[in-house]
């Protein structure tokens, strides 16, 4: 694991002082600059493994520093927001506007740690989160993991149990379209979209997610189809798993 | 290693499915898995038995599984300390440092990567 720099953005001395010292246990260089303009010069030197910026500052804010980042220097490490904001509708922004994180101050030691060492680990081994799997069926990687602690017998238990329960959210999802039951459908398709995917359907979780975002996003579409889309898919990927996986027992 | 030296890890997750997902593969680091489908039986199970960890799904019903946690938090007991992993699809786009204010030693995304959820699991069994 290659240890790289953290960059801390605040224009205050004290939050400055006080993210170094409970950072400093990571052993990464953490670099400190009190403007925006100064982070980016220091970004422009070397690439740092993640940046904290603090919102309100001076001359140039966080989110102005956070759109020199990405887009001026087309930097791609993650970078969390530190602020004193704290109502739910302003934790929406920052997620929204493209930050990994965010943190509220008063920032308690731990969690300044757990979270900036959770977003560095993210960044370190890409995660699976952030893979694209084109447009397999199957997530070979996942499945090879799996096959490492169960075998074909008890993998195929599993399977079946995931075909069988998903059937049955299939049948609900049909009762439901019916009706203005969306808080319940986005809770059925999130529930498949991990299914799925932990048990390495990188396609069927990728429609159910691509399903599951429309609906949010108030997409026009039209909800019977995608669902017969997606029962449709599952049909014939559930017909053939088995060869697919190699579990013919 | 004897045969009563296993580890006793309570499983919170309402999905049948990644339960005995769980279960299969936490076998293999010699836990004994008991299974919680929402958040209020998680708390009654860690009220009357010990456990050494905990795998917390975020999204329970009943009591959801942040909730969960801060209650378990907020006890003064040792038991209160316990490690507590927390999983989820992150719905609703929650912080990931929600998932630390709210007491979890770690978070992991799903879909799960199983090998470092053993990693984890490993850490925080032999330390705690």
């Amino acid at each position: 694991m290659g240890k790289g720099s953290i960059i801390v953005v605040d224009d205050n001395d004290i939050n400055r002082r006080y993210v170094k010292t409970v950072l400093k246990d990571l052993n990464n260089e953490i670099l400190l600059a009190e403007s925006g303009f100064q982070a980016l010069e220091l970004i422009k030197k070397n690439t740092p493994d993640l940046i904290l910026i603090d919102i309100q500052m001076p001359l140039m804010d966080g989110f102005e520093c956070y759109d020199r980042i990405t887009k001026d220097l087309g930097i791609k490490v993650p970078i969390l927001a530190i602020t004193a904001f704290s109502d739910s509708k302003d934790r929406e922004r920052f997620i929204s506007y493209g930050f990994n994180d965010y943190l509220t101050k008063p920032v308690r030691p731990e969690v300044l740690k757990n979270t900036v060492e959770y977003w560095l680990n993210e960044s370190y081994v890409s995660p699976k989160n952030h893979k694209t799997y084109g447009n397999q069926d199957l997530d070979m990687e996942t499945i090879n993991e799996l096959k490492r602690y169960a075998n074909p017998l008890e993998l195929n238990e599993l399977y079946k149990e995931f075909i069988e329960e998903t059937k049955t959210f299939y049948d609900k999802l049909a009762f439901l379209q019916t009706g203005d039951n969306f808080t319940e459908i986005l809770s059925i398709l999130h529930t498949i979209k991990g299914n799925a995917g932990s048990l390495g359907f990188a396609k069927l979780s990728q429609l159910t997610s691509t399903l599951e975002k429309d609906i949010k996003n108030g997409a026009k579409i039209s909800l019977p189809d995608r669902t017969q889309e997606i029962i449709h898919y599952s049909s014939d990927i559930f017909n053939n798993y088995k060869t697919k996986l190699n579990l013919n027992i | 290693m004897t045969e009563v030296d296993y580890k006793k890890v309570l499983v919170a997750e309402d999905s049948s499915v990644i339960q005995n997902l769980l279960k299969k593969i936490l076998l293999f680091e010699n836990c004994k898995i008991t299974s919680a489908k929402d958040g209020q039986t998680v708390l009654d199970k860690f009220e009357k038995e010990d456990f050494d960890l905990i795998i917390m799904d975020i999204n329970l019903p009943i009591v959801d599984g942040l909730s969960a946690t801060k209650k378990i938090r907020s006890g003064k007991t040792k038991k209160s300390k316990i490690p507590i992993i927390g999983i989820s699809g992150n719905a609703k786009n929650l912080p990931v440092s929600d998932f630390f204010e709210a007491g979890m030693n770690e978070y992991m995304q799903k879909p799960l990567d199983y090998d470092k959820l053993i990693e984890l699991v490993k850490k925080y069994t032999e330390e705690y």
